[in-house]
């Protein structure tokens, strides 16, 4: 068996009263996985200690078998991308990532070319040149990664790459980030969207809480969410017709009567849109609002801790 | 295989140094810097050619623009990396903390430097058409040094308002201590740099100063590095 890349034992990180994460134990032995969670549930944080930037309260947390915190050398190992999006912005995009790979212990006169290298593999190259301050939310995250990648680390750590990008660059660094670890690097990405995650890997470790709640593969999470009942909210000028329309349909749990329109509980969400949407043309229902309060993570993760009983 | 290695401090010194230099003459605290510098300039020339002026009355001038210089480019320099939470890219990155401090020092105290000794050279020019005495321009120098010292352990404190705080500490706390008997003024930076002057206490000598200086320096380095390694992110 492979010596693990982060080993974290009983480790709990608290801000003052604030719990960052509690009691997590988790191994990571290679590959590239997901770390996914709703806002803060305790990801950065988790990544953070990874990246030898907080010391656990209690606990011990290794990377490559050594403190990252305390040990300087571990960290010339690591990539890290963290999820805030200021850098160095008086800097050229080449001036900036070459700085960062000068101080991750490149040597001068290589670090012009790793930089340059990792830039392109960012799809940056054109770019390069600009300062920072000009550049898109995309093309700082671009721009971080290359920061992350240009010392040529063995590990990286990815603290939400994918926010703010638009779906174009999202599936190009998507396939950058796998190209890296197919090239063997051990990477870790975290996400609070799921399908952003899904597309990198199928390893996921679910954290919420400062908890991890779940730890596998990411089709046996996903069919745990699909069990949740999903939540359509149609604010309309005919809720009763509508409910009549769809309360005998089996795809339906339940259906509950609102001030403005109706809640309704699915199991089976896409037979239900399509259910509705016929409904609203057969009967041309004026329809003000159609939301599902479900889409945000956290309803999901209430759900599979039992924490949205009170909301049922 | 990468060819990355862990770098030495003095390594990671000079590349941090690099940057912050970069930085700093890309921004506009190197403006705001000169035109602080420009003031004794004008008061020597005011002052000068109408009444007649003092030495030590420019030199106190002097201090008083190294005490907001150096916050400016060193306080303000550190507190932004925090507060900014750039640190986050610097402390992942296989090198001792203190050597980000170190690296800001080594850019941005002679720059500071170089401004405050060009002010004091042209002041001097403009009161008396002479050159000013070689100590009080090497005091001018360390009256840059510990107060830029005094700036990183103050930004490491409260990054937020180091700046503020530090101008604040140096020209209500620092400057009157100067003015107390001699034992608490001792303890004053810019008492201190007065003195290693020469121009005021006229009679001071060189040794006392500058090692009074040097127990400063070290002691607000000491904990600006201390505090930095100890700071999460």
């Amino acid at each position: 068996m492979t010596a693990p890349v982060v080993q974290v034992d009983n480790c709990s990180k608290w801000y003052g009263h604030v719990l960052g994460i509690s009691d997590v134990t988790w191994t990571l032995r290679g590959g590239i996985v997901g770390l996914l969670g709703p806002n803060g549930a305790g990801k950065s944080t988790l990544m953070k200690m990874m990246a030898g930037l907080l010391r656990p309260s209690r606990g011990t947390l290794t990377v490559f078998g050594k403190n990252p915190f305390d040990d300087v050398a571990v960290r010339r190992r690591i990539g890290y991308a963290p999820e805030h999006e200021k850098t160095w912005d008086e800097l050229t995009a080449l001036e900036l990532v070459t700085a960062m790979a000068k101080l991750a212990g490149v040597p001068g006169e290589r670090a012009t070319a790793a930089a340059t290298d990792a830039i392109a593999q960012m799809g940056m190259t054109d770019a390069m040149n600009r300062r920072v301050k000009g550049f898109s939310k995309g093309m700082r995250q671009r721009t971080k990664l290359a920061t992350a990648i240009a010392h040529d680390p063995d590990f990286l750590l990815l603290d939400e790459p994918l926010t703010g990008v638009d779906p174009i660059a999202r599936v190009d660094i998507v396939e950058r980030i796998r190209k890296l670890a197919a090239a063997g690097k051990t990477v870790v990405v975290s996400s609070h969207v799921l399908y952003e995650i899904e597309a990198l890997t199928s390893e996921i470790v679910v954290i919420y809480r400062g908890q991890v709640l779940a730890e596998g593969n990411v089709y046996e999470i996903r069919k745990l969410i699909d069990r949740h009942p999903h939540r359509i909210r149609l604010e309309c000028d005919r809720p009763r017709e509508v409910a009549a329309a769809l309360a005998t349909a089996d795809h339906v749990a339940r259906i509950v009567f609102e001030r403005h329109g109706l809640l309704i509980e699915t199991r089976d969400p896409d037979r239900c849109y399509d259910h509705l949407a016929a409904t609203i043309l057969e009967h041309r229902i004026a329809v003000s609002t159609l939301s599902s309060p479900d889409n945000n993570l956290g309803a999901v993760f209430d759900y599979l801790t039992g924490n949205d009983q009170g909301r049922r | 295989m990468s060819e990355a290695r862990v770098p030495s401090p003095l390594a990671s010194t000079f590349a941090m140094a690099a940057v912050t230099l970069k930085r700093l003459l890309r921004g506009r605290a190197i403006i705001v810097g000169a035109v602080i510098a420009l003031l004794p300039v004008l008061y020597a020339g005011a002052m000068g050619g109408t009444y007649g002026i003092a030495g030590e009355e420019i030199f106190v001038f002097e201090v008083l623009s190294a005490s907001v210089l150096a916050p400016m480019f060193v306080a303000a320099s550190i507190g932004e990396e925090i507060e900014d939470r750039t640190t986050s890219y610097l402390w992942s990155r296989p090198i001792p903390r203190w050597s980000i401090v170190a690296g800001k020092l080594v850019a941005l105290v002679p720059i500071a430097t170089a401004i405050l000794l060009a002010s004091w050279l042209v002041a001097a020019q403009v009161a008396w058409h002479t050159l000013p005495p070689l100590r009080t321009s090497g005091a001018l120098a360390l009256g840059t040094l510990v107060p830029s010292l005094v700036s990183a352990c103050i930004a490491s404190l409260a990054p937020r308002h180091g700046m503020a705080l530090t101008i604040c500490y140096i020209l209500f706390f620092d400057s009157p201590l100067g003015l107390l008997p001699a034992t608490f003024a001792q303890l004053s930076v810019t008492h201190q740099i007065r003195a290693l002057s020469g121009l005021w206490p006229a009679e001071a000598g060189i040794g006392g100063p500058l090692l009074a200086l040097a127990i400063q320096a070290a002691v607000y380095g000491g904990l600006a590095a201390l505090r930095i390694r100890k700071l999460e992110a």
